[in-house]
């Protein structure tokens, strides 16, 4: 409500429109904190996507014994690990990991959430109370609980897939990737819930709204009417919610990678590479603190964007 | 009030159901099985395991045995114990962290939340709620770990692991102090921010500036007036709260190697110990739910704008 955009005072000029998305720039570049949080994360995903290339050794699977648990100083910058792999290369590595399962896991469930929101919020009524009904009780369910015995039951359902291929003479394998498949769609399964509901507050708002009965009244079919009018409308709440869903997925990723259920070593990924440290925090101090205090970074980062988004997109506050 | 409350309880009975025919059906449908990880035994001795644990029957009849007889059943991994038993002997421990986390959380997040609504945008108000914003992104993986290596390791103030050996004993020791602020914390800072928010709604409300003008003291228009509609945000999040302090006490056990539930469970799942497996998930379960219903009963006490519908 502070930082309205400078508005010409003087009378007679002509006072020029703001498009939401211009207004909500101009709102979000004063916001100090949100613009860090946004480099910081262009810059970590920057070095985790195109860092592997300049790493001249491939370290993060490279293991020397002679150089076990090194501390970081002269050929290894943040030290090395208990197998003698480089930590630097390590954490570039694993951030490539936890920023992908972040980002696919994301989408996974900003798919379901905005296609369920959407359906829910638009035909109303009774499909909308037994759709929202369904959510609540889902909400109630120890979701974390599902996650956990999902990563353990299917685990071995890739080769079981695998198998079922080779009988029927094909060379199709998903065994190598499984793991990380059924990462994306088990986080993906729990974090749709809160998206279906706001989107469903803004498509019921919406709906009573002139223009989307001019649709109805023009006979545009259903499908037009969402894809083309509804959906686009909903999308300020929706990336402001996707940029808090990231930090929350990559959590739920680390919490399962330290409890040995998420990705699978040797791959790294920040959730394990923090495993490792705490258990040997005694005699190698750094292999807990920087992917540690990295990881909190990170997650702090993508939770200022998001706040920024929030106040820069919020149609209460760009009422000025 | 009955009325409400019996129905939701009413309503609990088929998600339980369900929740209970979707473990069930996850476990036993995935390939491998409790005894697959062990040594090769010979087709009789597996007979013999199959039919003592009742593999050998059908499915539905296995589920309904299940959810019948669910405390007295056998653990797979550990025969001499039944469901109920491992339950009743873990819970208490994990149940202690969870109220000595929540304690903390509540003491403190409050604490700090009505601080900082006291002086909104002033250095009274940023110290905190950076610190809060610091809580919140630090996982409870992170924060525990950093914790023993500073309070423990560095400092020697407080034991690093272990949570009184089996002593119940004692209501409380050195030992407890860094798992259940580890635990506790994450939702300090969450609480704080949410007693923040709910206080700057409040406090600029025409009944608290009645109550300023009648003379009532600064501190008794925070405590009776303020805070019944300020904790209003606190109180609904204390339902997903619950949740995830399970959750979190999955982790805070194996990091501070306490005998709890939560690291049961996580074994359990792992030895694929279906009888252990289905009775902690439907024991946290049902906890959940409750202490939700709980809280939604709280709400409605709380604020006299909800009814209960």
């Amino acid at each position: 409500m502070t930082d309205a955009p400078a508005k010409p005072d003087a009378p007679g000029t002509v006072e020029k429109g703001e498009s939401l998305w211009i207004g909500a720039w101009h709102r979000l570049r004063k916001n100090k904190m949100a613009l860090a949080g946004g480099a910081f994360i262009l810059l970590l995903t920057g070095l985790s996507f195109i860092g592997p290339f300049f790493l001249e050794h491939d370290y993060y699977t490279e293991t020397q014994l002679e150089d076990v648990l090194q501390s970081p100083g002269d050929p290894y910058p943040l030290g090395t690990d208990h197998l003698g792999r480089d930590q630097l290369g390590r954490i570039i590595k694993g951030g490539q990991i936890s920023l992908m399962v972040g980002l696919v896991a994301t989408l996974v469930s900003l798919t379901i959430g905005i296609g369920y929101g959407t359906i829910s919020g638009y035909f109303g009524g009774k499909v909308d109370s037994v759709m929202m009904r369904l959510v609540d009780i889902l909400y109630s369910l120890p979701f974390t609980i599902f996650v956990i015995l999902l990563m353990v039951f299917a685990k071995d359902l890739g080769d079981t897939i695998d198998a079922w291929f080779r009988a029927r003479g094909s060379d199709f394998s998903i065994s190598g990737q499984w793991n990380m498949l059924l990462l994306f769609v088990a986080i993906g399964a729990v974090e749709w819930l809160t998206m279906a509901r706001i989107v469903r507050g803004q498509v019921l708002s919406l709906r009573r709204q002139e223009f989307i009965e001019a649709c109805i009244s023009l006979g545009l079919p259903t499908r037009r009417i969402l894809f083309r009018h509804m959906i686009p409308n909903v999308l300020g709440p929706v990336i402001v919610y996707t940029t808090l869903t990231i930090p929350a997925v990559m959590l739920l990723e680390a919490f399962l990678s330290f409890l040995g259920l998420g990705v699978q070593p040797p791959t790294p990924s920040w959730g394990l590479l923090i495993k490792d440290g705490a258990d040997r925090m005694r005699e190698a101090w750094w292999m807990l603190v920087f992917p540690g205090v990295l990881f909190a970074t990170t997650l702090f980062s993508f939770n200022f964007v998001g706040d920024g988004l929030r106040d820069a997109l919020d149609p209460k506050t760009s009422k000025d | 009030m009955l009325k409400f409350i019996l129905r939701r309880i009413l309503e609990t009975i088929p998600v339980l159901l369900c929740v209970a025919a979707m473990t069930f059906f996850m476990c036993r449908l995935a390939p491998g099985g409790p005894f697959d990880d062990d040594k090769q035994v010979t087709p009789e001795v597996r007979e013999l395991l199959d039919k003592q644990f009742n593999l050998d029957q059908p499915l539905y009849r296995q589920f309904i045995d299940y959810v019948v007889n669910l405390p007295s059943l056998q653990s797979f991994k550990n025969p001499s114990h039944t469901v109920g038993g491992i339950i009743s002997e873990k819970f208490p421990v994990s149940a202690k962290l969870g109220f000595f986390a929540i304690s903390i959380a509540l003491g403190l997040g409050v604490l700090f939340g009505v601080i900082a609504s006291l002086r909104p945008n002033t250095y009274i108000d940023y110290i905190p709620s950076s610190l809060a914003m610091i809580g919140i992104c630090l996982p409870t993986f992170v924060m525990g770990p950093l914790l023993i290596l500073v309070f423990s390791l560095q400092l020697d103030w407080f034991p690093p692991t272990g949570w009184g050996g089996f002593n119940y004993d004692q209501f409380f020791a050195a030992d407890m102090v860094l798992p259940s602020l580890t635990l506790g914390l994450f939702y300090a800072a969450y609480i704080s921010r949410l007693t923040r928010g709910g206080m700057l709604d409040i406090l600029t409300q025409d009944y608290i500036r009645t109550a300023r003008a009648k003379g009532a003291s600064g501190l008794r228009v925070i405590l009776r007036h303020a805070l019944r509609g300020g904790l209003l945000p606190v109180i609904s999040f204390m339902g997903p709260a619950v949740a995830g302090l399970i959750a979190g006490s999955f982790v805070i056990e194996k990091i501070f190697a306490i005998p709890g539930l939560g690291q049961e469970f996580v074994n359990s799942v792992f030895n694929r110990d279906y009888t252990l497996v289905l009775g902690v998930v439907m024991f946290y379960a049902t906890l959940i739910i409750l202490l939700n219903l709980i809280v939604d009963i709280l709400q409605v006490v709380l604020n006299p704008k909800l009814k209960f519908d």
